[in-house]
């Protein structure tokens, strides 16, 4: 059973970037990943210009958003510029995102409507990373027109660099967790390991978010149904950094994030859509995973 | 750039963000993705009870966590207005005249600028008994506004 585990193991190791920027497989499974990515942009475009924002009040413009009243621009103008300037550099990035300049505003179009959707006292969470992963294709090489190892390198480099700094972030999401829970612990309270803990999550959140929760109540009514996949969560989060090295887990961990994703919002509400989209575009079909060079 | 320097680059951004987040904790853009990190164990907060709306009485008093359907009949969300409510009741707490003048400016512009007056109630509870009973452990008015009489 040892030998069985060590040579799984070593299975679901990846070959290196200087490897993989040899193989024509690796470099058309990371390209295509890229497209992808600029593909799917207009699709947060067009949740963000669904979204009632011209209803919304207490509008407090974070420093992204600083132009807006230097300019002394009234909420509703700002809107309308920043939809027009998401939904261009959106759709021009479906067919230009070759070019560093289109990736470039492509970014800035993404930043500032996600800077405009943080402006009303917190962050939307929902498609933080989208922003940071454009932010770094941004420095893409053009190796659509002009391949060099050098250069295939590099552009292997900035999708692993996009797939580490999503997995960062879901480890971070878990370790302060578990730090919480340590806290939580020495002060006597219910905490994140406790069987009740996903019950109170729910019955917290569920009536001050008031959004439809289908499994909410059987929750709340048998907390113990809750333990473990909460646990195991918390758990699988806060190793997520451990695909990075092991990238023939990123097509798992993908499949529990997605899932994770599914339950937060039948069981509380919450919807992180563009995130599940963006976990599917970087990590289901990874240039970096043994399988995908193999098959 | 070389690829070396493309790497260091990374990692050096990659090192950064971790830090900055979890020292920053939530400013943007650097953020310690703390979300639902601590379970909410007895709580003490404020909320409100809508007494009438657009011209409609509530008696007994429409509570806001059942007000959904207003907010969605004119394109509003609920959940912007917990925290400004939240921080009426802290501002008046602490007799704090311009904050609380400044809370309630935030908490009457939910519904549209349609007129509603409404019970601000201190409240303290356990989540998991609130559910399950429909029960406040404590619930005191501490305010009674009306959106027409401005702060």
């Amino acid at each position: 059973m040892h030998r069985n585990l060590s040579q799984a193991w070593r299975h679901v190791r990846s070959l290196s970037i200087t490897t993989l920027s040899r193989t024509e497989r690796g470099m058309d499974v990371a390209k295509t990943l890229v497209s992808y990515f600029y593909y799917f942009v207009p699709f947060v475009a067009f949740f963000y210009t669904a979204s009632p924002l011209r209803l919304r009040h207490n509008f407090q413009p974070i420093w992204p958003l600083d132009w807006a009243p230097y300019f002394h621009l009234d909420y509703i103008t700002v809107v309308n510029i920043i939809t027009v300037v998401f939904l261009a550099t959106a759709l021009a990035g479906i067919i230009f995102h070759h070019h560093r300049l289109a990736r470039l505003f492509v970014f800035i179009g993404l930043w500032q409507a996600h800077a405009l959707e943080s402006s009303f006292g917190s962050p939307n969470h929902q498609w933080y990373m989208w922003v940071f992963v454009s932010l770094l294709f941004v420095l893409l090489p053009n190796v659509w027109r002009k391949k060099t190892e050098e250069s295939n390198r590099v552009f292997l480099l900035y999708v692993w660099g996009a797939q580490a700094l999503v997995a960062l972030m879901y480890s971070m999401a878990g370790l302060t967790k578990i730090m919480e829970s340590v806290h939580q612990f020495l002060l006597g309270q219910v905490h994140g390991f406790s069987i009740d803990a996903f019950a109170y999550q729910i019955a917290y959140f569920v009536p001050r978010l008031q959004e439809e929760a289908v499994l909410a109540p059987l929750i709340v009514a048998h907390p113990i149904l809750g333990w473990f996949p909460y646990v195991t969560l918390i758990l699988v989060q806060a190793c997520s950094l451990l695909i990075m090295v092991r990238p023939g887990l990123q097509k798992p961990w993908a499949v529990f994030m997605i899932l994770f994703h599914f339950m937060t919002y039948f069981t509380m509400g919450i919807s992180f859509h563009p995130q599940i989209i963006l976990v599917i575009l970087l990590f289901l079909h990874s240039p970096f995973s043994p399988r995908t060079i193999e098959s | 750039m070389s690829y070396l320097a493309h790497k260091k680059l990374l990692l050096i951004f990659l090192c950064f963000y971790f830090v900055a987040g979890m020292y920053v904790v939530d400013k943007y853009p650097f953020f310690n993705w703390a979300l639902f990190t601590k379970i909410p164990n007895e709580q003490s907060d404020f909320t409100i009870e809508i007494t009438a709306f657009d011209g409609t009485a509530y008696d007994p008093a429409l509570p806001f966590s059942e007000s959904r359907f207003i907010f969605e009949a004119i394109g509003q969300s609920p959940t912007q207005y917990t925290q400004p409510i939240s921080d009426l009741g802290r501002a008046l707490e602490r007799t704090d005249d311009e904050a609380v003048a400044r809370d309630r400016t935030a908490v009457e512009k939910m519904f549209d600028g349609k007129s509603f007056s409404y019970n601000l109630v201190r409240i303290s509870y356990d989540p998991v008994e609130l559910w399950r009973t429909g029960s406040y452990k404590e619930e005191v008015q501490v305010a009674s506004y009306d959106s027409n009489h401005a702060p």
